[in-house]
């Protein structure tokens, strides 16, 4: 079964992280580089992941 | 023909073969009376109507919640003569029917469940948000299936639904939805919310959710749960020991699930605040480069300036210790054949001499010489 929605989480959450650590007064130029291309290349995936992910249903009959 | 005559015994066996042939079920409806439990284990009752009454006895697990006497209830279960005891009805289900004694009954175990802190505030969950594997419990094919299932696909993806099809109402319902309960709290794979739901209905047909063994399964869910059952006005002791309730089981799908179109806006306004921040920081860093562009200029011509004042100071100090400086107070330097006479010894009447005074320097002839003696501390002079 798809693990999309526990990637989603952790898709959100390292892309807020990453928001966080770009805005610190002290960082590198490179560093603001690298955290802003690994953040938009994420926001690619979130925005992938809610246009297609569609959700699955199976059966679980309670026996009478 | 001889009667036939029979011991006691074989007589309440033989009785008791016929009744449980012709009368293997029923189901009887009253009003209950006599109401008394025994050791927390055994129940006895009576239920009666204007003209008869029928004893009754079974054990607490079958009861619904508790019961009062004057309760109208629908007994299922099998007539016994007993060896000793007479005639009973060996009680295998009890529902209260009728508006009055189904309020009256959620109403008595409402009170009860709530003095044992089952619907306290302290004990709710959050819900995980967004959920991955949701257990969803209701009847297949009904109206709350479709409508949660619709509202989900519209709000979010990637979820895993297990749906566990249960009855939603008559006497079958609340035993499946607690053994739907069961199931989900023991599976290997839990799941991150149970789900129960159940549309709008009478009374009757909502009975199960305020079952007390429904609403302690709820309560006492492992997995947080989230209850809907009925319209918006309707109420169940389910929703109440549940860790949130929705109003409707469409109300349930949209407080469970966030909305993938404000997740998209969400994350697209992360990427415009990526980029402002990287041109941001960009900026100034530019800013501290001009600075220090700035403040290495500045330091270079302070360098400059420092070796500019040394270089005066050591010219001035040259100047002060120049060897002919004394030519400028008068003094005069006397050369012949360009090597500096220091003494009247070093030449003789008619030499040449050069006298070098300032600004420029004279040439002579040597008349005569006159040599200063130091004799007894005066200065006599000779000539040669």
């Amino acid at each position: 079964m798809s693990k999309q929605p526990i990637s989603y989480r952790a898709m959100q959450s390292e892309l807020d992280d990453i928001l966080v650590r770009l805005q610190a007064e002290d960082i590198e130029l490179d560093q603001a580089i690298a955290l802003h291309d690994k953040g938009q290349k994420l926001a690619d995936e979130i925005e992938e992941y809610l246009k297609k992910a569609e959700n699955t249903i199976t059966k679980h009959r309670t026996e009478a | 023909m001889e009667p036939v005559v029979f011991s006691v015994s074989d007589f309440v066996a033989y009785l008791n073969q016929t009744l449980e042939m012709a009368y293997p079920y029923v189901e009887v409806e009253g009003e209950l009376s006599n109401f008394r439990v025994s050791k927390n284990k055994w129940v006895y009752f009576d239920i009666k109507d204007e003209t008869a009454t029928v004893r009754c006895f079974g054990t607490v697990y079958m009861l619904p919640g508790p019961l009062e006497d004057g309760m109208l209830v629908r007994i299922a279960g099998s007539p016994r003569l007993h060896p000793l005891y007479n005639f009973s009805f060996n009680v295998q289900s009890v529902v209260p029917v009728g508006d009055g004694a189904l309020r009256k009954a959620a109403d008595l175990l409402m009170a009860k469940l709530a003095s044992e802190g089952l619907f306290e505030d302290s004990r709710k969950r959050p819900l995980p948000f967004p959920p991955e594997r949701i257990a969803l419990v209701t009847a297949g094919g009904s109206a709350a299936y479709a409508d949660f299932v619709k509202i989900a696909a519209a709000r979010w993806g990637g979820l895993q639904i297990v749906h566990y099809d249960v009855l939603v109402q008559g006497e079958q319902s609340a035993g499946q939805v607690v053994r739907a309960l069961e199931q989900i709290n023991k599976s290997a794979e839990l799941a991150d919310v149970v789900v129960l739901v159940r549309g709008g209905g009478s009374a009757e047909d909502l009975a199960a959710f305020n079952a007390e063994r429904v609403v302690r399964a709820v309560a006492g869910s492992r997995v947080p749960t989230l209850v809907a059952i009925g319209h918006e006005v309707d109420l169940s002791l389910a929703e109440l020991a549940a860790d949130r309730r929705a109003s409707t089981p469409s109300n349930a799908a949209e407080l469970l699930l966030p909305d993938k179109h404000a997740e998209l806006s969400r994350t697209m306004a992360s990427r415009r605040q990526l980029a402002t921040v990287l041109v941001q920081t960009v900026a100034t860093r530019r800013v501290t480069l001009r600075h220090s562009r700035e403040q290495l200029t500045r330091q270079l011509t302070q360098v400059f300036a420092q070796a500019e004042q040394q270089l005066g100071f050591a010219r001035s100090l040259l100047l002060a210790y120049r060897p002919l400086r004394p030519l400028d107070q008068g003094f005069a330097l006397v050369l012949r054949k360009g090597a500096i006479v220091r003494s009247v010894t070093a030449v003789k009447p008619g030499d040449e001499i050069e006298v070098k005074l300032t600004d420029g320097k004279m040439l002579s002839q040597v008349k005569s010489i006159k040599k200063t003696m130091n004799t007894g501390g005066k200065n006599v002079e000779t000539t040669n």
